[in-house]
């Protein structure tokens, strides 16, 4: 295992936990996203390069749209108190 | 009162106390300024306390009311100014302006302390076994994988004489620079058309349950009724956007196409082309998106996807099973037009997995409860 790796886990694991203490939604979905680009990474020093794209793809890619998208549905993008965001996602 | 104790919040139940005495109307006002936010009224400055402490007080206060709300004031040691000023105000006033303006103070501390709060003896058992076996789960996991083989060992399970089959008569079986295209398209093909099947019965129900809804009293609901997304005003976005959008989907289309030859396929190739389109949607709107592709036009495509890949596999099924030469060739492997059915299948399961995930993201946008 290179330094790279190691540190690229470590980064994974702290990327996990920290998704359950963090308040704000959006930024949870944001850390989960780099979790799922740092898994792809992981995937591609795993030798399986078929996992690390479908991992980009679904992972970082369509799973966090949606949950974007859910966000907006029950209007959690918007910070308390102030209500400047009416584009539409 | 009683109401508001069932709900476990003490402090509003102590303020409404104080608040009794003085006007009758108050506790809504009050919970507003104690929680700072009207969404999680249930938050106060108490959490450091034992949760059980606070059920019994909770108890106390349906009979005795006054002297309990007062011990309470005595116990929120972070709120004790607070209170005490409160309650002096309270007395003074009969209407309690007061609150509005101690409310900035605390404004803060609901959002960081909110779910500590409000636990019953129950919801603190189930609080306590979640960790434990959440603790138990994690320690049964760390163990399975310390002893699990060595990454790539040459004793481990997975290598076996499959595997070995796989990997050494894999490019002559199917043709296929891409060992994994070979095995889940054409060894394992009936378990992705399983996985495509399941895609479309998710997309069928989402379209069933969501359509049902737009047509509540038996007539189409206009435009103004359904979230039609506009999409956003930001320039920036739009020129991304319009500049990354046709590499989003050649990308897409070049994952799918080149799925036997290196790593990609159906399903990731999909997803991209998918997630280009629901960027397409998301930034320039459902006028934008609707030009070239519809709710309804997805789902007709992932039917004749579904249909032509069980043709497909029925067809190298029945050759198959009956021993007969397969009448597609298997072409130079490493060219594009090589490992027999698994191009047209790679398509067939791209274009499902597309459509699955514009068809979801659409609806879901708009879907208004």
């Amino acid at each position: 295992m290179t330094l790279i790796e190691v540190l690229l886990l470590v980064f994974l694991v702290a990327c996990a936990v920290s998704v359950f203490f963090i308040k704000r939604l959006l930024n949870a979905v944001i850390v989960f996203m780099s979790y799922s680009s740092i898994m792809a990474v992981l995937w591609i020093s795993l030798e399986s390069p078929d996992l690390a794209i479908t991992e980009a793809a679904v992972g970082c890619g369509v799973t966090t749209m949606l949950f974007i998208l859910t966000l907006k549905k029950i209007n959690a993008l918007r910070e308390e108190g102030t209500d400047q965001d009416e584009s539409t996602i | 009162m009683s109401l508001l104790s069932e709900d476990g919040k003490k402090t509003v139940l102590s303020f409404g106390d104080w608040v009794n005495a003085n006007s009758p109307e108050i506790p809504p006002e009050i919970d507003y300024a104690k929680g700072g936010d009207p969404k999680g009224p249930g938050a106060h400055g108490h959490d450091d306390h034992g949760h059980e402490d606070h059920g019994h007080e909770d108890h106390g206060h349906d009979d005795h009311g006054h002297e309990e709300a007062h011990g309470h004031d005595g116990h929120g040691h972070d709120d004790a100014h607070g209170h005490d000023a409160h309650g002096e105000h309270g007395h003074e006033h009969a209407h309690f302006e007061p609150h509005e303006i101690v409310m900035p103070k605390r404004e803060k501390k609901p959002k960081v302390k909110r779910e500590k709060v409000q636990l019953t003896g129950v919801e603190h058992s189930y609080r306590v076994f979640a960790v434990i076996s959440g603790i138990l789960l994690a320690l049964v996991l760390l163990v399975t994988v310390a002893t699990l083989p060595r990454f790539g060992s040459a004793d481990a399970p997975a290598v076996n004489e499959v595997s070995r089959r796989y990997l050494e008569q894999g490019l002559t079986d199917t043709g296929a620079v891409n060992a994994v295209a070979g095995i889940i398209l054409d060894y394992r093909a009936f378990d992705t058309l399983g996985e495509s099947v399941v895609l479309f019965t998710a997309t069928v129900t989402v379209i069933f349950l969501l359509q049902q809804s737009k047509r509540k009293n038996g007539e189409e609901k206009t435009e103004d009724e359904v979230d039609v997304n506009t999409g956003v005003r930001s320039l920036p976005a739009k020129v991304i956007i319009g500049i990354t959008f046709p590499f989003i989907l050649l990308y897409g289309i070049y994952v799918v196409l080149n799925g036997h030859l290196s790593p990609g396929g159906g399903f990731s190739g999909g997803t991209i082309l998918g997630g280009g389109l629901i960027l397409c949607h998301m930034v320039n709107g459902e006028r934008f998106t609707e030009r070239f592709i519809t709710v309804k036009r997805c789902t007709q495509i992932m039917a004749a996807g579904l249909f032509v890949y069980i043709g497909l596999k029925t067809y190298s099924i029945l050759t198959g099973a009956n021993g007969a030469a397969s009448a597609i060739p298997l072409g130079t492997p490493g060219s594009i037009f090589s490992a027999g059915l698994i191009l047209p299948l790679n398509i067939c399961v791209g274009l499902v997995v597309a459509c699955t995930m514009y068809a979801l993201y659409n609806l879901f946008t708009s879907w208004r409860s």
